[in-house]
């Protein structure tokens, strides 16, 4: 699999898109359990009970991060994804902030 | 069936966290005689724990994921109702560091499985701990929340 993907360019990506994601609130697709319904777009009605972003947040991350694994498997020289190392040491935090921006209203007891 | 679910979510949780915490205190290890607990916990062959971390983390994310919607209808609700609002944030905070856990997989396996031993030290190292901290603090968090209706 190594051969055709990068896995750290992988990480670096899908981490950060999952950051943007939660950061600006923009999910693939949302998923009411209430009804057991996917959708592509938020649907203002109460009765189908509460929406899920998590998932699509994890989809929205994934897909630009296998296309700019593959890319970067097969165009950047290792050197340069060598130099992408440290990239891997920060993108967590980011995934961290984001996620505390995302949730902080909990914690301040306005709810979410 | 969530319950089952939700305790085998658990159980290979704790397996997970056994192979995590071996080989993130491993990684950290200069080769030497193990003499003390300590030692001889840490004095494990920390490659070949990286395919079940992988396998294992895959599992319990995969079942945590499928028993979220439960959560989210039956649990997060009456939390809400009740004003519990730091017992959601941190199973907010659960599941976005679950998922740096996740995406670091890939970059986790790499160091471990492609790149030769000694090279990317740091970085090998820095992945594992974040992963094993990542793993222990969801198997805390998620146990507190489990039982919470009894902690309160």
């Amino acid at each position: 699999m190594t051969r055709y993907i990068s896995l750290p360019v992988f990480t670096i990506v899908a981490s950060l898109g999952y950051a943007a994601a939660v950061y600006v609130n923009y999910p693939l697709f949302r998923y009411y359990p209430l009804v057991k319904q996917f959708s592509f777009i938020d649907i203002p009605n109460r009765t189908l009970g509460p929406a899920m972003t998590w998932y699509g947040w994890i989809a929205i991350a994934i897909i630009p991060a296998i296309i700019a694994a593959v890319i970067g498997r097969l165009f950047l020289p290792a050197r340069w994804r060598d130099k992408l190392t440290p990239l891997i040491w920060v993108v967590p935090f980011v995934v961290l902030y984001a996620g505390w921006v995302a949730e902080k209203s909990w914690l301040l007891g306005a709810g979410g | 069936m969530t319950t089952f679910l939700l305790i085998l979510h658990g159980l290979v949780a704790i397996a997970l966290i056994g192979a995590i915490t071996h080989q993130g205190l491993s990684a950290w290890r200069q080769p030497g005689p193990a003499r003390v607990f300590i030692d001889r916990f840490r004095a494990v062959p920390a490659l070949r724990y990286a395919t079940p971390v992988v396998v294992l983390y895959v599992a319990d994310f995969a079942l945590g994921a499928y028993i979220y919607p439960a959560y989210v209808l039956d649990v997060k609700a009456s939390l809400a109702d009740f004003g519990f609002y730091l017992d959601i944030f941190l199973f907010q905070a659960k599941e976005h560091i679950a998922v740096i856990g996740l995406l670091l997989l890939p970059a986790y396996w790499h160091y471990w499985k492609v790149t030769p031993l000694g090279e990317f030290v740091m970085t090998r190292r820095f992945v594992t701990t974040l992963i094993m901290v990542a793993v222990w603090w969801n198997l805390v968090i998620g146990h507190v929340l489990n039982n919470v209706r009894g902690l309160l």
